[in-house]
């Protein structure tokens, strides 16, 4: 899997004609920054990207390949290549079981299986290695980051990294698998699981092939970082026959939903969720228990945020006494000393400060929920923050609304490491997860 | 290959009522007490062995819905009531499907009614055997409210598989009444995955519906597809 993300060449072969696949590819690897040999291989000859096409890669020591042509010229090119050594392959090529060409998919299965090669894809998007600067795909170049994604989809992997680049977030690795006709889900996150740039894990699926392979292999996984799952076709009724109560029961997705809990993999819903989650899991894998405190200087989001905490089975306490009393005395006497510790609309960076450090010990994790008026400078509170949570060890998240008055308010969070989200609601379904993740993980311990 | 199991793959049917209850019985999971009757003269012996009121069911591999072919007779009082049962459920099985191969007639006592649940088992194409829990009733029909997970089974799964489904409530004791015997669920729950994971040739399990008491459980009717 190695020589997938860290080659020492790589050739592509395809159209190298502007606008083809062939020729996108070596422009994406090339502008991307790739320090290795970069063989564009067609038989076209010619140049592109001030690099000569080979017209013949018989002489050239290739660690990766990348597939861009036809599919009915694939297997000759594979046979070529496994004669070679060539161990690593990305067939970005459509053509195969996903149009019913099973027969053909069939066949590049057995000719990596005779050259011990490993292929992604057919038809997929192809890989990325930020820390690396490769980028043997035809979406947009990711940022770097801490997030692997995984994709079956390659149009979904564009639309993600699209939205991704919007919003400043990036991946350590990304990878399109589409077919799967050999390295599966379970490959990648186990070649993640020891690759120190990730983080998390992200997974989009359709379906998978092997269950149980996925299963055992996220088990071994989610002791040392967290795998975040997007499974669609929730409607796609159960294909088994049965003439059991149970198996009609039993839909497909029912069965991946028990999976998943199961297991300790976090279901998230939507693609904005897998965003939420992941950049919460980047900066706070822990969360131990579900007391949640809510700091806030407006009424209305700090009700919808608890709210929305208590649906999801998180608790938000009053404080003990004593602490009550300890807030008392540094406090104005107008500011709502139960959760949510409201301290109203002029609410100062220094009470924001002062708050979430004297409560920490008593909660889990705090959200900070900061709305200003017109005039205020959000960049005080969060600066505030961002001061406190080095003291507090415990986890803090944010809530700056909305729009251009905390702009530069969420731009200082982030210097500091403090995950923002345009609602409490986001927040609490995020909190959620993570205190789910870390229960899971002190239940394996006790087993 | 359990014996029972390879009688009745060989027959090229899945396992009788009888059958069913007789491999639950061997993994402790409680059924009440039952006999095959296979002809009107074993009635009067029954009275030794299973205690009036009775229920009597047809057992039939070719006859799945039992109470549809007239196949299921409860409360019978006496051994007069007992043949007339017997005589009536054997014609109307015939009647209902003239190819169905009959063995007899299922016999046990009347339990008293408990909270119904069902436990199923089958087998998913892409993650295997698969466990089932619900509340029996409407619950399961119309709120399809149950909860899955993967086999095999630990202890950990089955308390959340029963706590996940909305009607655990009325398991832990509802609207005054007494709560019912969760760990005996547990229980059951655990030994159907050792069982489905000892035997492979069981393709689907029924438990349905298993009646659930303050204290321990009876699995009423239960189905076990090859």
């Amino acid at each position: 899997m190695k020589k997938f993300f860290n080659p020492h060449s790589v050739a592509i072969f395809g159209s190298m004609k502007e606008g083809k696949t062939g020729s996108d590819l070596v422009r994406n690897i090339t502008e991307g920054g790739f320090k290795g040999k970069v063989y564009p291989i067609s038989h076209t000859g010619d140049q592109i990207f001030g690099l000569n096409i080979k017209k013949d890669f018989k002489d050239l020591d290739i660690d990766l390949a990348v597939i861009a042509i036809p599919s009915q010229f694939i297997p000759s090119i594979l046979e070529k290549l496994g004669n070679k050594g060539v161990r690593s392959v990305i067939i970005i090529s459509a053509g195969f079981s996903e149009v019913g060409n099973i027969k053909g998919e069939e066949r590049i299965r057995e000719i990596a299986k005779k050259y011990n090669m490993r292929i992604i894809g057919p038809n997929c998007a192809g890989i990325m290695n930020t820390e690396y600067n490769l980028f043997a795909s035809i979406e947009v170049r990711a940022l770097k980051g801490e997030t692997a994604f995984i994709t079956q989809s390659g149009a979904l992997g564009g639309v993600v990294l699209m939205m991704a680049e919007e919003m400043g977030f990036g991946f350590s690795k990304f990878i399109s698998y589409g077919n799967r006709c050999d390295v599966d889900e379970a490959d990648l996150i186990k070649y993640l699981q020891d690759d120190y740039q990730t983080k998390v894990i992200a997974v989009y699926i359709e379906g998978l092939k092997d269950g149980r392979k996925f299963l055992a292999q996220a088990k071994k996984t989610l002791p040392k970082k967290p795998i975040i799952v997007i499974k669609s076709g929730k409607s796609k009724a159960g294909m088994r026959a049965t003439s059991s109560h149970t198996g009609s029961l039993a839909g497909e997705d029912r069965i991946y939903d028990a999976a998943f809990k199961q297991s300790g993999i976090l279901r998230v819903d939507n693609v904005r969720e897998m965003f939420d989650l992941s950049r919460g899991l980047i900066y706070y894998q822990k969360i131990k228990g579900n007391k949640i405190a809510i700091v806030t200087n407006s009424g209305g989001p700090a009700v919808m945020t608890t709210d929305k905490l208590e649906e999801l089975g998180l608790a938000v306490p009053e404080p003990s006494p004593s602490l009550k009393d300890r807030l008392k005395t540094s406090l104005p006497s107008n500011i709502s000393l139960r959760n949510p510790f409201d301290l109203l609309a002029y609410g100062s960076a220094e009470n924001f400060a002062f708050v979430c450090e004297e409560i920490a010990s008593e909660y889990d994790a705090i959200i900070a929920i900061f709305v200003p008026t017109a005039y205020m400078d959000s960049t005080k509170i969060a600066k505030a923050l961002g001061k406190v949570k080095d003291k507090i060890k415990k986890p803090i998240f944010a809530s700056f609304m909305a729009g251009r008055l905390v702009k530069k308010g969420i731009e200082e969070l982030n210097s500091y490491g403090i995950p923002n989200y345009g609602t409490g609601e986001r927040c609490a379904k995020v909190i959620q997860k993570i205190v789910l993740y870390t229960s899971n993980l002190e239940g394996t311990k006790d087993a | 290959m359990h014996k029972i199991i390879e009688r009745a793959k060989k027959e090229k049917r899945s396992l009788l009522e009888t059958e069913a209850k007789g491999l639950l019985k061997e993994y402790k999971i409680s059924v009440p007490d039952f006999k095959l009757i296979k002809n009107e003269d074993e009635i009067s012996k029954i009275a030794k062995e299973i205690a009036y009121p009775l229920v009597m069911k047809i057992v039939s591999p070719d006859i799945i819905h039992k109470s549809d072919a007239g196949g299921v007779k409860i409360g019978i009082k006496n051994e007069n009531e007992a043949k007339l049962a017997y005589k009536e459920i054997i014609s109307k099985a015939k009647k209902y499907n003239k190819e169905a191969k009959i063995f007899g007639v299922i016999v046990s006592p009347v339990v008293p009614q408990g909270t119904e649940v069902i436990v199923g088992m089958t087998k998913d194409p892409h993650f295997g055997p698969v466990v089932m829990f619900g509340l029996g009733g409407i619950f399961v029909e119309i709120l399809k409210d149950v909860s899955f997970r993967i086999l095999p089974l630990e202890e950990k799964d089955a308390q959340e598989m029963i706590a996940e489904i909305k009607g655990y409530k009325i398991l832990r004791g509802a609207r005054g009444e007494s709560p019912k015997d969760i760990e005996a669920i547990k229980r059951i729950l655990i030994k159907i995955s050792q069982l489905t994971m000892e035997n492979p040739e069981i393709n689907e399990i029924d438990l349905n519906p298993i009646f659930v008491f303050k204290k321990g459980i009876q699995v009423i009717d239960a189905r076990i597809i090859l």
